[in-house]
């Protein structure tokens, strides 16, 4: 059936080599359609309490997406020529179509009072800046006689101003970050420094990064694979046939990704260079059996046939396995992660299909090649063999040591592990350098910080905020906020004082929460005559109503602390009809961030359990599927430990790390196995099988697992941290593996004789097959 | 035109009583005539008007809010000024009901150009009142209402901001009758940052008032609606009775009802409009 298969590949290449070529070029165009989708919002299950939380916080109060932009100013802003900078930034931010409204130390409406009036009007009059010394001395003392400002538009020090931008609701917030940034550079220029912070400043240059990191990690990975396979091969099309056959994969992976509009996230983007450093040994096996059969002198048309029908069973279990690896991924909680399984596990069936059927028919339609093949016998007297052959040697002839060993490694490595630390964060997924999160750096020292939390304060009931009780304990609550490291609270309890201050001709002893009920209503039914937006501290009926605190940027596990000491606060302060929850980024980052963790131990089972089960039906055995497990377990082990002890945090990117170790790295394990078997058929001695093995499997072993680790090191170009750390982690868990491999396996399979070592998988399933079919 | 000038204009928009004859007309003649149907002139204003309104705000989240206000109006001229002398207008709102109750917002609007507007507020929990000094502009909502200052007070900013062209004449239905009307198109004038970039304005021939207005964005989608939903006659005048507002972009809808527009059974006296005498006034003496 395979053979007949090959025949007719073989038979028609030219045809197949056509279609091929026909179907690629039509699904080149939707290529260039692809969309990004960066919005980590839509990375958590949407059946989450946190993202439902934060979703309908959305609903009721508005999208709470601001653009942030902060002016750094090296002698204080209270300078003519900073000020007149910030007032074009104010007018022309103000002028970019989608921009509902900016709040800007100019512009931002204050009130003023005395004993017979209030004056309510932009910080600066006419929102315009102050020339004379004279006038930006009266500014400064306004703007910073009004506490809503301080630390929020100006700096407690004076050293910096912040203008905030507000999208309208069906804004592009991608058009509008672009608009802003057009304009800071036209307007930031030294000695002012300006950066921008935001949610949708973030995707802008998430997108950006994305698409630069492409261009960059593509010629990379491409030129990496191109040497790999020039090491291997030493032809051109040694190089040019396994390359084009991952390069159709990508193409035919992500061009039906265009036309069915499925976007491209944070995950699926570095895909094409996952599967170019993972595919590339489909079609390279192909290869090198095709050289080994033509080698022995066959006519190329039985060469390719054979060569394909001969290594076509190896090929398809080593992308079954890593399928499996991905597929596991389903079992994740978090979408983002289900989806990146899916569709890595599509590109590698693609990969895999593509290798056999392109490759052969490619090889047929070219001309012969010259001889390089290596000869078996001079590969196993190598110094490498050799050296590999001698450890493997002492490791099964005193095992012992070798074992406590192991043992004692294990158990000092899984000391570590529980210090591994999760965190879901931007900061923690693109660098501190990078420049979207140098825009946060810039908040945290000279405002607020860059971090906010969101509390619902919701009474159920019309009017319910305009008690006077309630807003004394909101008060409490932003108390002990700040005692929890958050710098600034506002909510509604800021507005009431303030207008009562101001109706009260600026008496400090007015700055409080009025005793009646009545005085707090008709205070802000003067700020809401007045035309005053109440925005998300307060619902338009007062039912409701947020409390908005900012703090610098915090690790996964501070934001954990602080959540879990919040939620506490709140069951123990709000109860009866008064309900108070966290409902803003925060907590949904507290969340995903657990989330992570819990998708990491079920891929880690899943993975497990399918790697398990494949190589089981490979091997025809279970107990060597899961002795194949053990140098993966080891790897996993040795990766987790040297994150928790070197601070590489648990993020979106390295939570995949199980799923592609145990996929890819099976692959040294299958691989020492299936030789040791053939080995001990031909030797029934199990040192002698198992140094034999390391001289000759355990040079190839190394060698796919270099290059594979070769591949993930290009991630280590990337501008997000998330992916370099992935890259680095990933090229250790493949030579991790591969040591495993050929060291701990040798030890296992000497400490006993294994039964599946002794018959062929091939002739366990015929029988196996042979008695179900009896018994029917 | 300053937000508080344009409070006195939301409580003096129902009472339009300047006539226009339908003649061949402009569109800027037209607004023109909008605007000065706001002024109140001669002495049937001098008298004094009073009026209930109601505000009722729906949110698309759900949530209402309801302000009630008796609304004092008056156009006076100043004693101490010529007789040719420009008038000025003024018009206490009373909060009734509520929490809010005794609240008190005065305004006083000269029409003569360059004046400035007035306003002050009683905050009756308190006991005190304040003059409101404001460099606001138009572009805050009314009451928390779908409604801007603006857009209630309609010609004026209208005049300033765009050209206006007029499309077609056609029949309108208000209610239950069909008003004759202009349908004009206005677009804002060069180097204006105008609130809308398209306007249509259906204004009623006989009363120089609109009866509905359609704000469009830059991409040419219906933002904003406002319509008069019904009249009400006063003084062998046709005003608006109820007037609902729909903001397109939120799903927020409010509704402005006016009711009980009558004159006061004496002459209003200067007292009432005294900013020192609010923490006295007593709506019951006003029969509402």
């Amino acid at each position: 059936m395979t053979r007949r298969f090959f025949t007719w590949i073989v038979d028609h290449a030219r045809w197949v080599v056509g279609a091929v070529g026909a179907l690629t070029l039509a699904l080149v165009f939707p290529l260039f359609s692809l969309e990004t989708n960066v919005d980590f919002a839509t990375y958590m299950n949407p059946e989450d309490p946190a993202y439902i939380l934060m979703k309908n916080a959305e609903d009721r109060y508005g999208s709470q997406s601001l653009l942030m932009v902060a002016v750094i100013a090296p002698g204080g802003v209270f300078q003519a020529t900073t000020l007149a900078k910030i007032e074009e930034l104010e007018t022309r931010l103000a002028a970019i179509p989608g921009v509902e409204e900016i709040q800007g130390p100019l512009s931002q409406d204050v009130i003023a009072s005395s004993e017979t009036a209030l004056d309510v009007g932009p910080a600066a009059r006419g929102g315009r800046a102050p020339r004379t010394a004279e006038e930006i001395a009266a500014y400064r003392g306004r703007v910073m006689g009004v506490a809503s400002m301080r630390g929020l538009l100006v700096a407690e020090d004076g050293s910096a101003a912040a203008i905030l931008v507000t999208m309208e609701k069906d804004a592009s917030e991608y058009a509008v970050s672009e608009a802003v940034r057009d304009v800071v550079r036209e307007v930031g220029t030294p000695p002012e420094r300006f950066s921008i912070s935001g949610e949708a400043y973030m995707m802008l240059s998430l997108t950006e990064s994305m698409q630069s990191d492409l261009y960059l990690l593509i010629p990379i990975v491409l030129a990496a694979m191109c040497l790999v396979l020039f090491l291997s091969s030493r032809s051109l099309r040694g190089i040019f046939v396994p390359l084009a056959v991952v390069a159709l994969a990508v193409v035919w992976m992500f061009g039906p990704m265009g036309i069915l509009g499925i976007k491209v996230s944070i995950m699926t983007f570095v895909l094409p260079v996952l599967l170019l450093a993972i595919g590339i040994a489909y079609g390279l096996h192909v290869m090198q059996r095709y050289a080994e059969e033509i080698s022995t002198g066959k006519p190329q048309r039985e060469a390719v046939i054979d060569a394909a029908t001969g290594i076509s069973g190896a090929v398809v279990m080593a992308g079954l396995t890593t399928v499996g690896g991905f597929l596991s991924l389903l079992t994740c909680y978090m979408p983002l992660f289900r989806e990146f399984g899916v569709t890595a596990a599509i590109g590698v069936v693609l990969a895999l299909v593509l290798a056999l059927v392109v490759v052969p028919a490619l090889l047929a339609l070219l001309p012969p090649p010259k001889q390089h093949g290596l000869k078996e016998r001079a590969v196993a007297d190598g110094r490498l063999a050799r050296t590999l052959g001698a450890a493997v040697r002492g490791i099964v002839g005193r095992p012992r040591p070798f074992l406590v060993a192991v043992l004692a490694l294990v158990v000092g490595l899984g000391v570590a592990v529980p210090l591994l630390r999760t965190d879901s964060s931007m900061a923690a997924f693109l660098g501190e350098e990078h420049v979207a999160i140098r825009g946060m750096t810039d908040f945290d020292q000279h405002f607020s910080g860059g971090e906010q939390l969101m509390i619902e304060i919701d009474t159920a009931r019309r009017d319910g905020l305009k008690e006077p009780a309630l807003l004394e304990e909101m008060l409490d609550l932003e108390e002990y906020l700040r005692t929890l490291g958050v710098r600034k609270t506002s909510s509604i309890t800021d507005l009431v004082r303030e207008l009562n201050l101001r109706f009260h001709a600026d008496d400090p002893a007015f700055y409080a929460i009025p005793a009646e009920r009545k005085q707090v209503s008709q205070l802000l039914a003067l700020f809401a005559f007045q035309g005053g937006d109440f925005g998300t501290v307060a619902l338009p009926d007062f039912s409701a109503g947020e409390i908005v605190g900012f703090y610098p940027r915090a690790d996964g596990a501070t934001k954990a602390s602080l959540v879990r000491d919040i939620r506490a606060y709140l069951a123990a302060h709000f109860t009866g009809d008064v309900q108070a929850e966290m409902v803003g980024p925060t907590q949904f980052f507290d969340s995903m961030s657990r989330q992570l963790i819990r998708s990491l131990i079920s891929n880690i089972y899943s993975s497990a359990i399918i790697v398990c089960l494949i190589v089981a039906a490979i091997m025809g055995s279970l107990v060597a599927g899961a002795i194949s497990l053990i140098p993966l377990a080891f790897t996993l082990l040795v990766v987790f430990a040297l994150m928790a002890l070197s601070g590489v945090t648990l993020n979106i990117a390295s939570a995949t790390i199980a799923s592609i170790t145990m996929g890819t790295g099976i692959d040294y394990a299958i691989h020492f196995l299936a030789r040791y078997r053939s080995e001990m058929r031909a030797d029934a001695n199990c040192a002698r099988s198992a140094e034999k093995t390391a001289r000759t499997a355990g040079r190839a072993v190394l060698f796919n697992a270099a290059a594979v680790a070769a591949g993930f090191l290009v991630l280590f170009a990337s501008k997000f941290m998330a992916f370099r750390s992935l890259g680095g982690l990933l090229a250790l868990a493949m030579m991790a593996s591969a040591a495993a491999a050929l060291t701990i396996i040798p030890l296992v399979l000497v400490m006993r004789r294994w039964r599946f070592a002794e018959a062929p998988a091939s002739d366990r399933l015929r029988s196996l097959w042979k008695t179900k079919a009896k018994k029917k | 035109m300053t937000k508080r000038s344009s409070t006195l204009l939301l409580a003096l928009a129902f009472v339009a009583l300047a006539a226009t004859s339908a003649f061949a007309i402009t569109g800027d003649e037209i607004l023109n005539q909008m605007e000065d149907a706001f002024s109140i002139g001669g002495a049937d204003s001098s008298e004094g008007i009073l009026l209930s309104i109601e505000v009722l705000n729906q949110y698309a989240s759900g949530a209402t809010t309801d302000y009630r206000l008796a609304v004092v109006a008056q156009t006076v001229v100043d004693p101490s000024r010529p007789a040719d002398a420009d008038e000025t207008s003024r018009a206490l709102m009373y909060f009734v009901g509520g929490d809010d109750e005794g609240m008190i917002f005065l305004v006083a609007m000269p029409e003569a150009a360059g004046e400035p507007s007035t306003m002050w507020l009683y905050i009756s929990s308190f006991g005190l009142t304040k003059e409101l000094l404001s460099e606001e502009d138009q572009s805050g909502n009314f009451a928390g209402s779908t409604l801007s200052y603006s857009d209630i007070a309609g010609a004026s900013d209208m005049r300033e901001d765009y050209a206006a062209t007029v499309l077609r004449e056609e029949t309108l239905a208000v209610g239950s009758e069909g008003r004759a009307v202009w349908v004009l198109e206005l677009t804002p004038k060069p180097g204006v940052d105008a609130k809308y970039a398209r306007m249509l304005l259906w204004v009623d021939q006989a009363e120089s008032m609109f009866l509905r207005l359609e704000g469009y964005s830059a991409s040419g989608v219906l933002t904003k609606e406002i319509v008069v939903a019904s009249l009400a006659t006063f003084e062998d005048r046709r005003v608006p009775e109820v007037m609902v507002g729909r903001d397109l972009e939120t799903g927020d809808v409010s509704t402005l009802t006016l009711s009980g527009m009558r004159r006061p059974a004496s002459g209003l006296s200067e007292t009432t409009f005294d900013p020192a005498n609010l923490g006295s006034f007593d709506p019951a003496a006003y029969g509402f």
